[in-house]
């Protein structure tokens, strides 16, 4: 059963991936970002209750807590509060889109010739290709939002990679202290700087 | 017994965090710093060795030291160079912050654990975001901005590296691994490119290195102290705690091919740089480059790795805290706004000159004897290439960065009038200069080899 569940969950995530690389609105990205988060601890959740691993439902419950109530939620009011706008240049989100997918067949690549080798689970390919749109989120877009949600989308990838893999016995406290830097970036920086990003002049070279 | 002092290493800074609350938060701090360097002597004196929840052996020992002995500096430090700050919440949170970044610095090098290690790292992350932008300025924000988004990002790497250890051996126990001689295998190999990518970013690698001149540009000069002289070299401990179960001929080579890199890329850059600090950062890179190849090659090179991380950790620190004190007076960190420093600020000036000295390896500071270990051990393993860039690329360092230090002391006359920063800013930058000059003759007093 969990062989049917866990891929049924990773394409879902892989489609909110997606989904969230091709919006140009800040707005609908947190929104899918939180539903992503739930599709994956909807399926910590499901393993932790067919392997009786009652760490991994906590888990679940932590991640649908932190990451899909209160971290989006925090993000979320910060929208309306800056009354600039909340939407990337779509030529950027468009480009950015097409990007998303070589990257994403080029990243099941490399797992499949690099890692799989070694860990001998498919699944785990899902995990590594959402980390790295995460960091294809970070680097393409120059919103304060973005970055924050492309950090949030790679935490997912590593839980999705470490459920399938090899779950760890620190996942707990490694899952949690992730949220906790994104609630220190969001809480801390977000609401001090411009939402865009320019290039100044001393932080050159 | 050998796990209590290990213990209030890490609990006594985390518990003085609390002096946000008390009025005699200065003091507290203070006394924070001067206790846990006590520890950290007492575990070196008593030679304490402990596999049990704690890994402390040699190298963490000094590591610990040298964490210690730098904290304590850049409280003493921040308590001159902050004065205007005053009882302000911002003072206090500054603080308080310093002792949580210290204690997760001394628990990452504690810890006898891969899981326990990264979370330590990571939480470095954390406690030292903030200490950024105590002066809320765009700048720093932005600079914060872009070192937790880079180094998160580049950890989220090294967890990979975590999940294919245990993948691999079913434990995460770190004296357990090393004590055992596994066959090397794919998913080591994995664990130990990952770990690169990874904690390499904390480290200052190239190319991941892009938040590093930012972060240590913009933050006060105690925290780039801390950031440079110990922060860094706890990453490369991290890193090296990798290394030490997943050597192979072809890891040896990654290795070493980053940390070439990363020199190649400080010798391209340093000659442009326009600012003092930034400059200060990118010579940073380089020992971290050097520290990585020493631990590497091993042997004379491992020697050679742990004499210049120590004593780079405070030259670097000298250097930072001499930059501050310009930075107090001249209110600008570019390097040509800056001239005439011998007139106008002579014992900055001389800090500044010494510690520029100490972290390009000129005799007799420490770093001089750590990096012709290092390079002796590349040319007795027959990595000549390596040492042939390594010898252009360190000549090119040393030029750029005492000819731009050189020019701000001797250059002109002063702009600004004779105005000297604080005695306590001052003698602390002293201090640190000496201490870096004072490895060697620790070395020396030990025996030398």
């Amino acid at each position: 059963m969990i062989s049917e569940v866990l891929p049924i969950m990773g394409v879902l995530i892989i489609i909110s991936a997606l989904s969230i690389q091709v919006r140009s609105y800040i707005r609908p990205i947190v929104s899918t970002v939180t539903t992503q988060s739930i599709l994956l601890s909807i399926a910590v959740g499901y393993v932790g209750l067919t392997e009786n691993t009652p760490s991994l439902v906590l888990l679940a419950i932590l991640i649908v807590v932190l990451r899909g109530y209160l971290l989006t939620r925090i993000l979320g009011r910060r929208i309306p509060l800056r009354q600039m706008f909340v939407r990337e240049y779509s030529h950027e989100a468009v480009t950015v889109a097409v990007a998303s997918v070589v990257v994403f067949i080029i990243s099941f690549m490399v797992y499949r010739l690099a890692i799989l080798p070694a860990v001998s689970d498919p699944l785990g390919a899902i995990g590594f290709a959402i980390m790295i749109q995460g960091f294809l989120l970070i680097i393409s877009r120059k919103n304060s939002f973005a970055h924050v949600i492309g950090y949030i989308e790679e935490e997912n990838g590593i839980v999705f990679m470490g459920i399938t893999i090899a779950p760890l016995p620190l996942l707990i406290e490694i899952s949690v202290l992730l949220d906790v830097l994104a609630l220190v970036i969001v809480s801390t920086l977000l609401v001090r700087q411009e939402i865009v990003h320019k290039n100044v002049e001393e932080l050159i070279g | 017994m050998n796990w209590l002092i290990p213990s209030l290493l890490v609990i006594i800074p985390s518990l003085f965090s609390a002096s946000y609350f008390s009025g005699r938060f200065r003091e507290l701090s203070v006394i924070s710093a001067a206790v846990t360097l006590l520890l950290a002597l007492a575990i070196n004196l008593l030679r304490i060795k402990e596999a049990d929840f704690f890994l402390v052996d040699s190298l963490s020992r000094i590591l610990m030291l040298t964490v210690s002995s730098v904290y304590l500096l850049s409280t003493l430090f921040a308590l001159g160079y902050h004065h205007n700050l005053g009882e302000s919440r911002n003072m206090r949170v500054h603080l308080s912050m310093m002792h949580i970044f210290a204690a997760s610095m001394l628990f990452s090098l504690a810890v006898n654990n891969y899981g326990l290690l990264w979370i330590g790292v990571e939480a470095t992350t954390i406690t030292s975001a903030l200490l950024l932008v105590i002066e809320e300025d765009a700048l720093n924000v932005e600079a914060a901005w872009r070192y937790v988004i880079i180094v998160s990002a580049g950890l989220a790497i090294s967890l990979i590296s975590i999940i294919m250890i245990y993948d691999a051996f079913g434990t995460l126990e770190i004296s357990e691994l090393i004590a055992i001689h596994h066959a090397m295998n794919t998913t080591v190999e994995i664990a130990a490119a990952t770990a690169l990518i990874g904690f390499g970013t904390k480290a200052g690698l190239a190319p991941m290195h892009g938040w590093l001149p930012d972060a240590h540009s913009e933050a006060p000069s105690e925290i780039s102290s801390m950031f440079s002289g110990v922060l860094l070299p706890v990453a490369l401990f991290a890193l090296y705690r990798v290394y030490q179960i997943a050597y192979s001929p072809g890891i040896e080579q990654l290795f070493l091919f980053f940390a070439l890199l990363t020199l190649v890329v400080v010798a391209l850059l340093l000659p442009s740089q326009r600012f003092y600090k930034r400059m200060f950062a990118y010579s940073t890179m380089e020992n971290m480059a050097l520290i990585l190849i020493g631990f590497v090659v091993g042997g004379i090179g491992y020697l050679g790795a742990v004499i210049l991380l120590v004593s780079h950790a405070f030259g670097k620190a000298g250097a930072f805290y001499s930059s501050g004190n310009v930075l107090s007076v001249f209110k600008t960190k570019r390097i040509d706004r800056v001239t005439g420093l011998r007139d106008s600020m002579p014992q900055t000036s001389a800090s500044l000159l010494l510690s520029a000295l100490a972290v390009t390896g000129s005799p007799p500071f420490g770093a001089f004897i750590g990096e012709i270990f290092i390079f002796f051990a590349v040319i007795r393993h027959g990595f000549f290439l390596a040492a042939a860039v390594m010898l252009v690329t360190l000549l090119i360092s040393f030029s750029a960065i005492n000819m731009k230090v050189g020019g701000m002391v001797f250059s002109g006359p002063s702009e600004t009038m004779k105005n000297e920063a604080g005695l306590l800013q001052r003698s602390v930058a002293m201090v640190s200069v000496g201490i870096s000059a004072l490895v060697t003759l620790l070395y020396l007093l030990a025996g030398g080899m």
